[in-house]
């Protein structure tokens, strides 16, 4: 009995292991004749429509480069089943966030540091790409193309209507939310039912009161975050007294559309969503302005990331790929792409910021900008609900410690990497 | 004696109409969430509102705009194609060979310790956290070459075996041994046993299990999701093609909703004409 | 017990499945046991780290936190759940009025999608249960039930039994069609009322599908996961997380595959453990007919 099935199993096995080795890596990438066909995995679905014209538009001028987008929801997720495939897409195109670091660690992307292209580039977001990398490695590995921001989202109907002042310095940002509010309205409508729209508001005060080098400091034991974080964490506290009655029972789907009806006058959020806004009242005159973290207004930054950038995956036809990157950089495109996408250039030249952004302006022209804290944030890190824990428990020594272990848990590998 | 009959009659109508009673008040709850669903999928974006009046009040027009958008968009004809064919493939395969194996390991599991072993072996392998099984899996079937319609349909065949071989087992407790025994005295081997008698005995059981197991595959995003690696092959699956209505930031819930209606359809009815085979189950009229 | 032969034909049955399952399911495992003891992100380079991972994951309170409510939540779903739909399964096979009509209904909820479901509860929860409890002038209905720690557990439970019920129901009351008229007959002539019916009768020979209903709850509420994502995301306060859903989403929308993939080894035992003692358990009180 026993017998049979030891070499009923044994047998199961074996064929496992043979199919795996007879028709294991037998997969290549058909060249047919001299066309190259470029496969691209783009992120962010938003922009499916501008990109498409785009490419449609190389492929007339270089009829012997075919390519093929696929714009997939939860890209990070396809991209990660890809790699596994050892499948990867020809160029990504990503957000600079840490699941790029994670990639450039992964050894998964292609240097392209001989690319001429990259002095196009504006140098604070080329930095910016760099301070993303986990250990700052040699080479060169995206093309940051467009920016986003975050700040204050404003209803300009709302701010006319009664004669309100946009603010430049933290007094005077809480001294406006203490008009708002004693003008019978609500000054903003916090999301808190998910988390994450808790940290759009800390990354601005965050990324203001802290120094973009904190997170190698605590990596190699030489700091903590609970040295830095408490300022930002009372200033987000206090910030929440003048938001709804109930912060943590709105989902962001809900306050987009209270702030799009005009149930409040001000948003803590980012352009990413103005479509959103957009799409439940479609009339809404809405700015944008960064929040004065800072009483020294000269010194305040603006909070603006990549949001947009292109990274080659695949040595194979990093030619071409590099052509139709030296396609999307050129001035008129460029200027195509920010236009019909709303968002800020990372190419160097006058490209005009839009409409909804234009308080904003004068940060990206003088490059007074900082990258969003939790582009950092390893997305295991469960930033936004430790957040959301704060401000609901009020609890602020539980806070920064409870960070601290969370980063050092979610980072042990690197830091014991470092550390060595 | 016909008087009592009679009074019994009718306190019995008195109860069927209070059950009946009782059971639409409780349907209201269902009643409720498919009424939210509908209107939402009739509304224009810009009619959403927090507002609770406002939003169980009735869309300000009647067109189809949403569910002509929802076809366009996921490509439903193609989509659909896809799934209806991957569900109907799965749910025959299903039958045939969960049945056969269930009835092998439910009838011996008892006597022999190595079937006993298989049963236990098998369930345990509902609770293997998917996500975990995930990047092997995507691996795996990429080295085999079936990252595609086929591999969902074995994968599907795996996955849903664990339950369905409870259900099978089960169930088979339910039909007395006497039958078989009966078969094998008239010289019938374990096989046409099987097919001429347990098999058709089965039906409530295969309907039973053709609907929850159609209502898993029909749904499911995530190992399409994996497995085809993206949302624009031509493998592509109705639920993958409804991610589209998710962007990064928000959810296009009117044209999600309105989606989600036109693919609840085949599934209502399946089940409606599986449900009579639930119900009206050869068991009651022949195993006695 | 006698022992009898194992015939081939039964062996035959088995094994076709017996391939696929080892392969598609026992393979990728094996695979996943593998990684955890690696740092592994799931794809790219990674190194070894022995039982790192497994010591690291005892100190880990985000994990702890995630079975204390995974276990919480099943328990009091699946008790609920089983209530219910045994009730509403007994009263959907009595004689009523319109029963197809009814049986079509009740099953709705399980076919809408979690995008749906979850939509429509988080709205009842955020704006319809707190406009309600304003109008009664109740403190504690008119917050979401949702945005406080305290009470988020119950409000998934809430929308989860709404799904649930209906799977459940089914498969009782193909159960209950398992029970030939005649015994009920008996029973009424001996004078049985209603409950003693159900207690002395329905029961016991539903009792396999009582089986399968618990083990069925105790797969869909121990690896609660739709639910999670539809309704809370795990918040507030990661008061929610499942660990289906934490080993999602640290392990593979983050990235750590590895260490995840020693805390799915851990809870796979775990339910192991826990279902084979409850089959056991269950076993004993079914009746063969």
């Amino acid at each position: 009995m026993k017998k049979q099935w030891i070499r009923i199993i044994s047998f199961i096995m074996m064929i496992c292991m043979i199919s795996m080795v007879s028709i294991g890596c037998g997969r290549s990438n058909q060249d047919s004749g001299k066309k190259v066909t470029i496969n691209i995995l783009n992120y962010k679905r938003e922009t499916v429509d501008i990109l498409q014209k785009m490419i449609d538009k190389f492929e007339k001028e270089n009829p012997n480069i075919h390519i093929q987008m696929d714009s997939p929801s939860d890209a990070m997720t396809i991209l990660k089943t890809r790699l596994v495939k050892e499948n990867p897409p020809d160029i990504a195109i990503l957000g600079g966030e840490r699941s790029y670091a994670d990639f450039v660690d992964a050894d998964t992307i292609v240097d392209i540091s001989d690319y001429k292209g990259l002095d196009k580039v504006k140098d604070v977001y080329k930095d910016m790409a760099k301070q993303l990398e986990l250990s700052k490695k040699k080479g060169t590995y995206c093309v940051p193309y467009a920016a986003n921001a975050a700040g204050v989202l404003y209803n300009r109907d709302m701010f006319k209507k009664y004669g309100w002042k946009i603010p430049e310095t933290w007094d005077e940002f809480i001294s406006l939310c203490k008009q708002i509010k004693s003008d019978g309205e609500t000054p903003f409508y916090f999301m808190l039912k998910d988390s994450w729209t808790g940290i759009t508001p800390w990354n601005a005060l965050a990324a203001n009161l802290t120094s973009t080098t904190i997170y190698d400091e605590v990596n190699q034991g030489k700091d903590s975050f609970s040295n830095h974080y408490g300022e930002p964490a009372k200033k987000l506290k206090e910030l929440l007294k003048y938001g709804q009655k109930d912060p943590f029972a709105y989902s962001y789907n809900d306050g987009t559309t209270a702030f799009s009806k005009g149930d409040s006058a001000m948003l803590l959020t980012g352009n990413f969503a103005i479509p959103q806004i957009r799409s439940t009242n479609s009339d809404i005159n809405l700015g944008a302005f960064t929040l004065p973290v800072l009483n020294d207004a000269s010194k305040t930054k603006l909070v603006s990331g990549i949001d947009v950038m292109f990274s080659v995956m695949k040595a194979d036809h990093k030619k071409e790929c590099l052509k139709f990157i030296d396609f999307m950089l050129q001035d008129e495109n460029v200027a195509t792409y920010m236009k019909q996408s709303s968002s800020v250039s990372c190419i160097k030249g006058k490209f005009p910021v839009p409409v909804d952004l234009k308080e904003m302006e004068k940060y990206f022209n003088n490059n007074r900008v900082v990258d969003f804290p939790d582009h950092h944030y390893p997305a295991d890190l469960p930033a936004g609900d430790m957040i959301q824990g704060y401000l609901m428990n009020n609890d602020m020594q539980t806070f920064l410690n409870k960070f601290d272990t969370e980063w050092k848990k979610s980072n042990r590998n690197l830091i014991r990497k470092l550390q060595k | 004696m016909a008087t009592i009959k009679k009074k019994i009659k009718n306190k019995g109508n008195i109860a069927v109409w209070g059950r009946t009673l009782l059971l639409i008040l409780l349907a209201l709850t269902i009643v409720f969430p498919l009424y939210m669903t509908v209107i939402i999928a009739f509304k224009q974006p810009t009619e959403m509102t927090n507002d609770v009046s406002g939003a169980l009040a009735l869309p300000r027009h009647f067109s189809f705009q949403n569910f002509i958008q929802a076809i366009q968009t996921t490509d439903f004809f193609h989509t659909i194609g896809n799934s209806l064919f991957i569900t109907i493939v799965t749910l025959i395969v299903v039958v045939i060979f969960h049945s056969m194996a269930a009835y092998a390991i439910g009838r011996k599991m008892n006597k022999h310790k190595s079937f006993n072993f298989l049963y236990l072996y098998f369930i345990s392998g509902m609770f293997v956290p998917f996500s975990m099984l995930m990047l092997p899996l995507v691996k795996e079937t990429s080295i085999i070459g079936i990252d595609n319609k086929l591999g969902l349909i074995i994968l599907y065949t795996v996955f849903f075996f664990p339950m369905n071989l409870l259900l099978y087992t089960g169930y088979l407790k339910n039909i007395p041994l006497a039958l078989e025994e009966a078969a094998y005295v008239d010289g019938a081997t374990t096989w046409t046993t099987f097919w001429k008698v347990i098999f058709p005995l089965l039906k409530p059981m295969h309907a039973t299990v053709i609907v929850l197991t159609a209502l898993s595959v029909w749904n499911d995003v995530m190992t399409p999701l994996v497995i085809l690696s993206g949302g624009s092959g031509k493998d592509t699956t109705l639920p993958l093609a409804q991610l589209l209505f998710q962007t990064q930031f928000g959810t296009n819930y009117n044209l999600a909703f309105a989606s989600y209606l036109l693919a609840l359809v085949p599934i209502l009815i399946l089940y409606l004409f599986a449900q009579k085979q639930i119900i009206n189950g050869v068991v009651n009229g022949s195993v006695k | 017990m006698k022992k009898v032969k194992l015939g081939k034909t039964y062996k035959l049955f088995v094994l076709p499945i017996l391939i696929c399952f080892f392969a598609f399911n026992t393979f990728p495992l094996i695979n996943a046991v593998v990684y955890s003891l690696t740092d592994s992100r799931g794809f790219g380079d990674f190194n070894w780290v022995g039982f790192q991972n497994y010591f690291d994951m005892f100190k880990d309170s985000r994990i702890l936190n995630s079975y204390l409510f995974t276990f919480k939540f099943a328990i009091t779903a699946t008790i609920i759940v089983n209530v219910i739909s045994i009730c509403l399964a007994v009263l959907l096979n009595s004689k009523i009025k319109g029963k197809s009509f009814f049986r079509g209904l009740y099953f709705l909820p399980n076919i809408l999608g979690g995008l749906v479901v979850g939509y429509v509860f988080n709205f009842f929860f955020t704006f319809i249960l707190p406009s309600f409890g304003k109008l009664i002038g109740n403190e504690f209905l008119s917050t979401s039930l949702l945005s406080n720690e305290s009470t988020a557990w119950f409000a998934i439970i809430i929308c989860t039994a709404w799904q649930a019920i209906a799977f459940n129901t089914i498969i009782y009351i193909s159960g209950l069609q398992t029970i030939p008229g005649d015994v009920y007959e008996a029973a009424a002539i001996d004078g049985a009322g209603p409950w003693q019916k159900f207690w002395h009768i329905s029961f016991p020979l539903i009792a396999p599908f009582f089986t399968i209903n618990m083990v069925l709850c105790m797969k869909n509420f121990l690896m609660a996961f739709d639910q999670i994502v539809a309704m809370t995301g795990g918040g507030p306060n990661s008061s929610t997380e499942s660990i289906s859903y934490l080993i999602y989403k640290t392990g593979l929308s983050g990235s750590q595959f590895g260490y995840q993939c020693a805390n799915s080894v851990i809870y796979f035992i775990v339910i192991v453990l826990i279902s084979v003692f409850q089959m056991k358990f269950l076993n004993k009180r079914e009746v063969q007919l």
